[in-house]
């Protein structure tokens, strides 16, 4: 049901109101300056998004600010946090709808938002049972052990988020390629408009498959699905 | 002359080491560095990121926002170390990126004015920043002399940036980074002003931009200029909200002007660095 929603958005919805036949989501990917300015601001804003919860967390770690209570530093770094926080989503459900059918079969861009739901969960969880007992640990150098892994949580969870994010650019495992069933799978190919290709049907090592080995790995064997007809077997979601 | 030319960059300057940069492309630790490109590239985000997290808390300590709770040389102790372990992960990373890729950055713009904004972040924060912090606001000699090289060394970059049609809409990050920041330092009803009046440039711009002007690659004209005469006002008019901030009108009591000034100036340094680098890729 969301891929036919990302896919009617990026293909077709506003074709009869741009002048040249474009979708909105086109439109914007190929604007002069809005795509430019988004972009910019959504990495800008990340940079101080992860800055500033860096030093938050570094805090708890109780590797930076050990003199200071955790909650001055945590209440006013934090307000540059939540801003920049507000910013780079609001950013990125933007630049999302610029390719909201090739993001969603990215299987980066799935991994990031895995991620980004572990770092919320991480948020949600020291805010209710972490904090609970704040006063007693807020001037401690080093804060208690569930406060730590908390934080490391946090950092890896947000270094993640950012890497995923970058690698979304990478056409590696872009659907219609041969790759291993599993990405097809993690990614869902199958329903995409590209389609997927198993790499294993493809390189001939799939059961029943007995390729000549002067046959070119590039070259699909008959039983192999083209790149552009999406495979018929079921969605893994 | 370079101005009227246009999308100046390194190839303009030393033009005789065109055919070492197309040469470097081909060895083999490029070769190994273009494998690995898409993680270099991650960690040279990273090290941007912490680079920029650590120096904006202090320079937000001195224009007197942020933690204001600590001194200005408290919060410059505390984030040194994160500081310089971003800047050794960005030029590190930076150098396998250019050696990965030195012919795209020889002749591209947006690189020159990355390495002048580097160059002048770099200067501002190690020479003026930190000094300043360790000195809780404090301004020597030394400081007034390097600020005035970095702010030149800064200036250069965005002139730079604005001979690049195309990337000098990038300008417009540092431009409404400068907003913000004043909007951070602003007090009161003038914060609110300051928002009404960057929504009154900005929509129109954006509208004029993508709906009114129709654009070719034969004639950039009309895009250009209206891009120009949109940067130029909003840059007034937050400059004036600025000056008004920095000249103590409506600034935080708990900081000196010139201190504050640095503040004001090193991060949109930095901004210019970070929109340098984006406008590499999208040049």
């Amino acid at each position: 049901m969301l891929h036919d929603l990302f896919h009617w958005m990026q293909n077709e919805w506003g074709v009869e109101h741009t002048v040249y036949g474009r979708s909105f989501s086109q439109a914007l990917l190929e604007s002069l300056n809005a795509w430019g300015l988004l972009e910019g601001t959504h990495l800008l804003m990340l940079m101080l998004f992860f800055g500033t919860i860096l030093m938050v967390d570094l805090r708890l770690l109780g590797v930076a600010f050990k003199e200071q209570p955790v909650s001055v530093i945590s209440n006013k770094i934090l307000k540059l946090t939540v801003f920049s926080m507000v910013v780079v989503m609001v950013t990125g459900v933007v630049l999302f709808f610029s390719k909201p059918e090739e993001y969603w079969h990215n299987i980066w861009f799935r991994t990031k938002l895995v991620l980004l739901a572990v770092a919320i969960i991480n948020v949600a969880v020291f805010h209710k049972l972490v904090q609970k007992n704040q006063a007693e640990w807020d001037s401690a150098p080093k804060p208690p052990s569930k406060a730590r892994i908390s934080a490391i949580i946090s950092i890896a969870s947000w270094v993640a988020v950012i890497g995923c994010g970058r690698l979304i650019a990478y056409n590696w495992f872009e659907c219609g390629k041969p790759q291993p069933a599993w990405v097809n799978s993690a990614q869902g190919c199958a329903i995409s408009s590209k389609g997927a290709m198993d790499m294993d049907a493809v390189t001939g090592t799939a059961a029943g498959v007995d390729l000549p080995p002067e046959t070119p790995a590039e070259t699909p064997p008959a039983e192999a699905p083209a790149a552009e007809a999406p495979a018929t077997q079921p969605e893994a979601k | 002359m370079f101005l009227a030319q246009g999308n100046f960059a390194v190839d303009d300057i030393i033009p005789q080491i065109g055919p070492w940069v197309e040469n470097i492309g081909t060895t083999k630790i490029a070769t190994l560095f273009q494998d690995l490109f898409a993680f270099i590239e991650i960690f040279h985000i990273l090290g941007l990121f912490m680079l920029g997290g650590a120096t904006i808390l202090v320079c937000l300590r001195l224009i007197g926002v942020g933690l204001t709770e600590v001194s200005p040389s408290v919060v410059e102790k505390n984030t040194r170390l994160w500081f310089n372990i971003g800047v050794i992960m960005a030029i590190v990373s930076g150098l396998m990126i250019g050696l990965s890729n030195a012919q795209k950055l020889y002749n591209n713009s947006a690189f020159l004015f990355k390495m002048l904004a580097m160059f002048s972040g770099i200067f501002f924060s190690y020479f003026v920043v930190n000094p300043v912090a360790r000195a809780d606001g404090k301004v020597g000699p030394g400081a007034k002399i390097w600020l005035l090289v970095a702010l030149i060394i800064w200036v250069l970059g965005i002139v730079v940036m604005l001979t690049n049609v195309g990337s000098d809409v990038g300008v417009f990050h540092v431009i409404v980074a400068g907003g913000l920041v004043a909007f951070a330092a602003l007090q009161g009803k003038a914060r609110w002003i300051l928002v009404a009046g960057l929504v009154a440039l900005i929509v129109p711009w954006q509208l004029l931009t993508h709906i009114w002007i129709r654009t070719d690659d034969a004639n950039m004209v009309p895009y250009d200029t209206t891009n120009k005469i949109f940067m130029w006002s909003t840059a007034a008019w937050i400059g004036a909200f600025s000056v008004a901030n920095i000249l103590g009108k409506a600034a935080p009591k708990d900081s000196n002007a010139t201190a504050r000034l640095i503040g004001f100036a090193a991060i949109l340094v930095w901004v210019t660095v970070g929109a340098g680098g984006r406008w590499i890729g999208l040049t």
